[in-house]
């Protein structure tokens, strides 16, 4: 239904484009073939600062290549003799010029190139946490500007290339916007596209879930690097000439008006946006000119529209964060569903299995026939932040399908061990073992993979997704089809992603949160967003589950009840437990072994009955006198 | 290269580099205080070196006294973009901050246009800068013996500061946890306002002895200076004070040497310094001093 929707509406455009090619004077045409440059480049350049949150001011760095690498392409080779007067051009583009036809080509190599560029500012920018990458890129744009200005049998330095054949009519400009808009949006939508939002929302719980931060954004950077090329290419066959100036920092600018104008993360909004971004220039370049009525004469005032584009991205930036859109985005299923035709609820949910859970994988089953042997091994684990010991020595075996509960005054240390065996933390000495591996300084995304899945104390949800959509970055781990297959939609993602949504749908069943799971995962209440918490880590498909503080905030009904449901847990998905609580009831209830904690030393161990009496816990947790 | 040209460059490459550094400091503070990228304080530099020049030139005003008025001023100036503009964006996202930041830059440029022109203006420098002075038998221009004397002077005094004064205590420990501060009882914007006062006040006078080193100033001198300061905040370590002089000392000697001893370069310069934020990213991502910090989860 959305397909035949779209293409309909794609034919109904390229109708209209006709008639407009055939009606409107060149100034309109040439207006709104720029708009159509825009949207390529705009949706390009939200991807990786509204869908992933990361800071790139790189895009006339890569326009700049896209447009480079058309132009050497194209220009005829008469035109190429003309332009390179001065110095000979270099070999073997002053020996050949692709024809009119192969324009395709030339935007498509333009767009390998972009990316490339984007793999080798992104490999330095990514490869830790923080703002590396708005300064990575601007160097990089530098760069290109700087190539630009002095390759001279390259580029033709400052003078530029004049004379490219006009390659960019109507339909090339619209064709790429299409196909860039549907791309990245089905890329945006698909469980690619989570993973990104996922580390825009929280990239310490991404990790934690099993998303390769690294990769993830390499992805988002890639692909932003081939359209924005792709958009250079097509502005160099508009205007008809590349030069260092088209290229400037001013269009990464312009571009970051409209990315916030329309809605960081909402790609309709950069396409609406972009588009009029086009028209509101033009009419805007008049404040600049001088302006004569009659006897009266205005002098223009040179880089008004600039302050005036200035003010307005602080004042969105501090009053109207959103913008236009916010995160939102058109869909067929929301339009038809606003004028009746379908329900949006039965769209998502009519895939939900009606028994109400996964099926145990074969994972689960191996890990059963198994119950009794070691699941985990933590082997002298030690951790110093500055002088402060905060774990010291501390070794435990978990068998599998045990509860194992750690307890412990506040500030024990109890967190930090979850933080070294999922991964955050690195020990200074000491081992985890995980079914049978050595996991000790293994990413944490690795670790997920593994199978040991986390909550967080202080609840780390992917707040502005939706509740199905928290759970479903999870299930991203899960997915084995490629991103191009994800971003073109082909049967063999589609069919997984329906798989991956009913088994999320069955999950939020058994947490209760089915019926919420369109909702903004931040408007849950507190309780709803700790079942959330769970939902979301048992869809990572693990074998050891570790609850941090589960019953926190909780009054005594919905404890019993977590009680028996952490329980039914276990049996269900034949899991491992291995959980942090201050709520004594709760770790007396359900652990059959229960470890101590103090000042990061183990303490005690025992069933929960030879815990309640051990004098040494009885100390720790009421304080002991002095002597 | 001759004995003599070489002391001129060293002496070029060092002034440069503090000059750098100074700016670098400032970026440097900021981050390691609120984690924001003050795409603005490379503008702020460029006002420092106008507001100097608006004292000498229309007020009249003795060369020294206006320097120390300039500096006054632009530390005012810092404040109030951070009063104005970043206060409201403390808590939203990290992007929101960067974009309010690089907006803010844009601002001021265009407004520096606007107001200004974008013609250059020629910089009055006292006679003690602009006399030439001989280094052994180099020949070298006052300002770039002054520059490096005067930038150490400013970062003792901002070493005092930091370390020995009870607000620098309050900075270090806002850089450290900015909550924990909070509920310690300090008052965390005074403390964030005093950073921005201190680090814009560094880039004031980088500003003037800039437009003292190169009396031409226009509206938009502080991109490059900015940029490249920014950069030396990263490859010195970011969040790291001492960090930052060597990056803008290294960032100051590789520029001046890559032309001196590659003039054919000359065009490639600013592409150099890029290049070796990429490679220093890449082989060394937490800069000379900086470490790599645990981030709380």
């Amino acid at each position: 239904m959305s397909n035949l929707l779209t293409v309909v509406s794609v034919g109904v455009l390229f109708v209209f484009l006709w008639w407009a090619n055939n009606n409107l004077d060149q100034f309109a045409l040439r207006i709104m073939r720029t708009g159509a440059v825009y949207i390529v480049a705009a949706v390009a350049y939200n991807l990786v600062n509204g869908i992933t949150g990361q800071f790139s001011l790189g895009p006339n760095g890569f326009m700049a290549i896209g447009g480079y690498a058309m132009a050497l392409l194209m220009l005829p080779l008469e035109q190429k003799k003309f332009v390179w007067f001065l110095e000979p051009q270099m070999w073997p583009f002053n020996s050949f010029s692709l024809p009119g036809a192969l324009f395709v080509v030339a935007l498509i190599v333009g767009g390998l190139l972009g990316a490339l560029g984007a793999l080798i500012v992104g490999i330095p920018s990514f490869r830790l946490r923080g703002d590396y990458l708005a300064i990575a890129t601007f160097g990089f744009g530098e760069i290109i500007f700087v190539l630009a200005n002095n390759l001279i049998p390259f580029t033709n330095g400052p003078l530029g290339i004049k004379g490219i054949p006009e390659y960019a009519d109507i339909y090339w400009c619209f064709g790429s916007a299409v196909v860039a808009t549907l791309f990245v949006k089905n890329l945006v939508n698909s469980s690619y596209g989570r993973a990104m939002k996922g580390i825009r929302e929280d990239e310490i719980a991404a990790e934690a879930m099993g998303v390769s931060i690294f990769r993830t954004k390499m992805q988002a950077f890639l692909v932003s690097g081939f359209f924005a090329a792709v958009a250079g290419g097509l502005l160099g066959a508009l205007v008809t000439t590349v030069s260092p100036s088209l290229f400037t920092f001013m269009m990464t600018f312009n571009l970051l008006i409209i990315i916030v104008l329309g809605g960081l993360g909402s790609i309709t909004g950069s396409v609406i946006t972009a588009f009029g971004f086009a028209v509101a220039m033009e009419l805007l370049r008049v404040m600049e000119a001088p302006i004569n009525i009659g006897p009266i004469h205005l002098p223009g005032i040179a880089g008004m529209r600039m302050v005036i584009f200035s003010v307005l991205l602080i004042v969105l930036m501090i009053f109207w964060r959103r913008g236009l859109f916010g995160q939102w985005d058109f869909s067929w299923n929301w339009l038809l569903s606003k004028i009746g035709i379908t329900s949006k609820a039965a769209e998502a949910i009519s895939p939900v299995e009606q028994n109400g859970a996964p099926r145990p994988t074969a994972t689960s089953v191996r890990a059963e026939a198994q119950e009794g042997g070691v699941l985990m091994s933590l082997q002298n684990l030690t951790i110093r932040f500055g002088g402060l010991v905060a774990v010291s020595d501390f070794s435990l075996d978990i068998k599998k399908g045990e509860i194992v509960g750690l307890i412990g005054p506040n500030g024990a240390g109890k967190t930090t061990i979850f933080n070294i065996i999922t991964g955050q933390y690195t020990p200074d000495s000491g081992h985890v073992f995980f079914d049978g591996s050595d996991i000790t300084g293994w990413r944490p995304d690795l670790i997920a993979r593994a199978g040991i899945a986390r909550t967080f104390q202080n609840i780390r949800l992917f707040g502005e997704l939706s509740v199905l959509d928290n759970v479903l970055v999870s299930e991203h781990l899960g997915i084995k089809s490629s991103l191009l297959t994800a971003a073109l939609g082909l049967p063999r993602y589609l069919s997984e992603e329906r798989e991956a949504r009913s088994r999320a749908m069955a999950l939020l069943k058994l947490v209760g949160l089915a019926d919420l799971y369109d909702v903004q995962a931040g408007a849950l209440p507190y309780g709803q967003q700790r079942q959330l918490e769970i939902a979301r880590a048992l869809a990572t498909h693990p074998k050891l589950l570790l609850l941090d503080e589960p019953a926190a905030g909780m009054n005594p009904e919905e404890t019993k009840r977590l009680m028996t449901f952490i329980r039914e847990l276990r049996d269900r998905f034949s899991l491992t437990i291995f959980l942090i609580e201050h709520h004594m009831e709760v770790v007396m209830g359900i652990c059959e072994r229960i470890r101590v904690l103090d000042y990061g030393v183990s303490i005690a161990e025992g069933t929960p009955k030879e815990i309640q009496t051990n004098p040494r816990v009885i100390a720790a947790y009421l304080g002991e006198e002095e002597g | 290269m001759n004995l003599e040209a070489l002391i001129q460059q060293l002496m070029n490459g060092l002034s440069l580099g503090s000059l750098y550094a100074l700016i670098a400091i400032g970026y440097t503070m900021v981050y390691g205080i609120l984690r924001l990228i003050n795409f603005a304080h490379g503008d702020i530099f460029m006002v420092g070196a106008y507001c100097a020049f608006f004292f000498v030139a229309i007020f009249r005003l003795p060369w020294f006294l206006s320097a120390l008025l300039a500096i006054g001023l632009t530390a005012l100036v810092g404040m109030s973009v951070e009063r104005i503009a970043y206060r409201p964006v403390r808590n939203a996202p990290r992007i929101s901050a960067l974009i309010t930041a690089l907006g803010v830059s844009f601002f001021i440029e265009n407004l520096g246009l606007v107001t200004v022109g974008a013609r250059p203006k020629a910089f009055a420098r006292p006679e003690i800068m602009a006399k030439i002075v001989k280094i052994g038998p180099a020949a070298v221009s006052a300002v770039s013996i002054w520059v490096p004397i005067l930038s150490v002077l400013l970062l003792l005094a901002l070493m005092y500061v930091i370390y020995r004064t009870k607000a620098g205590m309050a900075m270090r420990a806002v850089s450290t946890d900015i909550e924990t501060t909070r509920l310690m009882g300090a008052d965390v914007d005074r403390i964030i306002a005093l950073t921005f006062a201190l680090g814009s006040a560094l880039a004031a006078a980088g500003g003037i002895m800039w437009a003292c080193k190169y009396p031409q100033i226009n509206p938009l001198m502080g991109i490059y200076p900015g940029w490249k300061a920014f950069t030396a905040a990263v490859v010195g370590g970011i969040g790291n004070i001492t960090g930052a002089m060597l990056g803008g000392l290294l960032i100051g000697m590789v520029e001046i040497m890559t032309v001196a001893f590659f003039p054919g370069l000359s065009g490639y310069r600013d592409g150099i310094i890029f290049t070796l934020l990429l490679v220093f990213l890449l082989v060394k991502p937490t800069g000379i001093l900086g470490e790599s910090l645990k981030e709380k989860v």
